[in-house]
């Protein structure tokens, strides 16, 4: 029994992780612009599949072929962001809202059509088992985290120490002065786009490899993504990872002691006890990103 | 109202400011009407008017937060209507705003950094963070508080510090006296007076009227997006019409 649950508490840590890196992307986006960016989703399942597409189908290396994945899809993001979100930021929120949902269904669509419905995954570069006690990691596991924990140190130097960061702070914070002090709105809302579309491509390599995608993974992810990103309030990095891997603990915990049927729903029931406790959570932009 | 003489002022020619004709429209309608504004090169240039004759959107449009319907913006001769509020702040022009407009989740230390945001030279961004301080002692023992759990007082000087931070030739202050208690007004008025002791030409809004008439060399009254009324600052301050509405003499 105690060997199931510190078993289950690892699997946990490693995806939530992931859940981490998605919920990241979203906070940022939603805190410096306001958009409620479903697509993000789009995002990881194009890295993932691109990945998938570039190892197994073309027999590329793995190192090149994630590199590249995540830079389309950081492009994707960044389309996204110029062609779909901007023209629309003058506009009532509810269309960007239904905006980001539709994109996320074209590229759920788009992917079956290429990919087909069946689950697919990226062979992981090295599968040695790793014991901890009577529970097991392998390697590749192990290096998600370490991975993930390096890439979320960064962001949070970049976003605490450089000028960069602090540009994008203000922007958040407040527009209009960020504007006056000289601030490029536009510039500053792409960089955004890009760093969390990488994030996001990085965590599809991840669930790719760990798990196995199907087209409608994005939707699930993404909601997972907005459940930590409600769970813990805005830009708020160590609590994102907090959060992150509070929802992997409940979901590899349930789906072990309740019900593997119930899977995803684990996830989403903390969402619900989030909104219980937060109700001004989601769309209240008070909320600002702070350090 | 009947206008003062409309003497031509001797600084109109060397005046470095010079705001021709500027039109403004939110939507379909016209707030502003072909207005001329001229700021004289080291001098304080005050702009009064009840609330809603048209001011702050006359800095907003020096500063090219919005886009002017008709007229130009010139300033020491490179023309600024029509760029972008980080280029208006590149040609040496800050705004201190209405409301004061800090980053509240951001450090003292960092709202000052984000006013150079347009200067690339650490070194020297430092040494003008010290010369803050020197100014605003206040600021340095809070220098690591975020900027939301300052006094109003305190968020006022670090407004005007952040507009200082990027080195201006040009300082736009809109309604530095907004919200402060009277003696907190008669500091930020000595502040706007050393600043501009310094060099630096000032455009001052103001809904206080006797701050911004004691403290101008040239003054234009706005009403209803036209202005009624210019002369130096005595000569306005001794009008009667100007004594009735806005002084409540």
């Amino acid at each position: 029994m105690s060997t199931m649950v510190l078993q289950q508490v690892i699997n946990g840590i490693v995806t939530g992780g992931l859940y981490t890196l998605i919920a990241m992307g979203l906070s940022q986006i939603f805190g410096v612009l306001g958009i409620s960016h479903f697509a993000h989703g789009s995002v990881v399942i194009i890295a993932g599949y691109l990945g998938y597409t570039f190892t197994r189908v073309l027999g590329w290396a793995l190192f090149p072929s994630v590199i590249l994945s995540i830079i389309c899809c950081t492009v994707v993001g960044l389309l996204m962001e110029r062609f779909a979100y901007r023209p629309m930021m003058t506009k009532p929120q509810i269309n960007i809202f239904i905006l980001a949902l539709g994109m996320l269904f074209i590229v759920d669509n788009l992917a079956e059509m290429i990919w087909g419905p069946d689950p697919l995954a990226i062979q992981a570069a090295s599968n040695v088992p790793i014991h901890i006690g009577p529970a097991v990691l392998t390697t590749f596991r192990l290096a998600v985290v370490l991975i993930n924990f390096a890439v979320l140190f960064g962001l949070w130097g970049l976003m605490k120490f450089t000028k960069l960061g602090r540009s994008i702070r203000a922007m958040a914070q407040n527009r209009e002065a960020a504007k006056i002090l000289g601030v490029n709105l536009n510039q500053t809302s792409a960089l955004v786009f890009g760093i969390g579309s990488a994030l996001a491509g990085l965590c599809g390599i991840f669930y790719t490899s760990m798990i196995q995608i199907v087209p409608s993974s994005g939707g699930t992810l993404v909601l997972k993504g907005f459940a930590v990103m409600i769970l813990v309030g805005l830009g708020n990095i160590p609590g994102t990872i907090v959060g992150g891997l509070i929802m992997g603990l409940v979901e590899s915990l349930g789906a072990t002691f309740i019900s593997e049927a119930f899977k995803d729903s684990y996830g989403f029931l903390v969402l619900i006890l989030a909104m219980l406790f937060k109700p001004d959570g989601l769309f209240n932009r008070k909320t600002q990103i702070k350090y | 109202m009947t206008p003062l003489s409309r003497h031509i002022w001797e600084g109109a020619k060397k005046s470095v400011l010079k705001i021709t004709g500027m039109s403004f429209k939110y939507g379909k309608v016209e707030v502003l009407h072909g207005i001329s504004i001229n700021a004289e090169k080291g001098k304080i240039t005050s702009l009064i008017g009840a609330n809603g004759a048209g001011k702050t959107t006359t800095m907003k449009a020096i500063m090219g937060l919005m886009p002017i319907s008709g007229g130009t913006i010139e300033w020491d001769g490179t023309t600024l209507s029509g760029k972008d509020p980080s280029d208006v702040a590149k040609c040496g022009v800050a705004l201190c705003p209405e409301g004061r407009q800090l980053f509240p989740n951001m450090s003292v230390y960092e709202n000052l950094l984000m006013g150079a945001y347009t200067r690339k030279d650490k070194e020297e961004i430092k040494e003008t963070i010290e010369s803050v301080y020197q100014w605003f002692p206040r600021l340095v023992d809070r220098r690591n508080q975020m900027a939301g759990t300052l006094s109003g007082g305190e968020q006022e000087m670090l407004a005007i510090s952040r507009a200082l931070m990027s080195k201006p030739s040009l300082m736009l202050m809109d309604e530095p006296s907004w919200g402060l208690a009277p003696i907190l007004v008669e500091e930020v008025g000595e502040i706007i007076k050393s600043i501009n002791a310094q060099g630096t030409t000032v455009l001052l809004v103001e809904q206080n009227a006797q701050m911004a008439l004691d403290l101008a060399d040239y003054v234009y009254v706005l009403e209803t997006g036209k202005i009624v009324l210019e002369g130096a600052g005595a000569e306005v301050s001794a009008n009667e019409e100007i004594q009735q509405a806005y002084l409540g003499v």
